[in-house]
């Protein structure tokens, strides 16, 4: 009976999506794209997607801001420079954002 | 005597001749080090790493 109980509730713990949509799908799927700024943007329109986009770029940002504060940095250099790793990390296959503002897939 | 005499003068004179003579002179303006890359430089390092423990510890929005 414990053991039931415990399943129970470890599995609710697990089951619980961080997002409806996760982020490595998204990219995985084309739905969005890394941007040079730092942040994610929209490709493939949809209400989900948007959440996602939002709840994601949010979290970026105060975590953009806690770099910066500590190295006494303006906030755009730390957004910068996270683009330009971002996109040099994308795994191929996924899309980023080109200097002139476009979308290619790696 | 003579020979003598001219030869220890003579000699004296080459000895100043070859004084070595080295002057070293201020410089005008303030020697001023530019330190601004070095420093821009090891910042963008620290804050390259930290950004790779924020993508690697917050890899659900990252």
């Amino acid at each position: 009976m414990k053991n039931r109980l415990l399943i129970a509730i470890l599995s609710l713990i697990i089951s619980l999506p961080a997002f409806a949509l996760d982020l490595g799908d998204a990219k995985s799927q084309g739905l969005v794209g890394e941007k040079i700024n730092g942040y994610i943007g929209l490709i493939k329109e949809s209400d989900e997607v948007k959440a996602l986009i939002d709840e994601v770029n949010a979290k970026r940002k105060a975590a953009y801001a806690k770099v910066a504060a500590k190295n006494n940095l303006p906030i755009k250099d730390v957004e910068l420079l996270a683009g330009k790793k971002l996109i040099e990390k994308a795994q191929s296959g996924e899309i980023v954002e080109t200097q002139t503002g476009k979308w290619v897939k790696k | 005597m003579v020979k003598h005499t001219l030869f220890l003068a003579s000699s004296v004179f080459l000895l100043t001749a070859c004084t070595p003579k080295v002057e070293v002179a201020a410089p005008e303006k303030p020697i001023t080090i530019n330190l601004n890359v070095k420093i821009e430089h090891e910042i963008k390092i620290k804050v390259e790493k930290e950004l790779d423990n924020l993508f690697d510890e917050k890899s659900d929005i990252f």
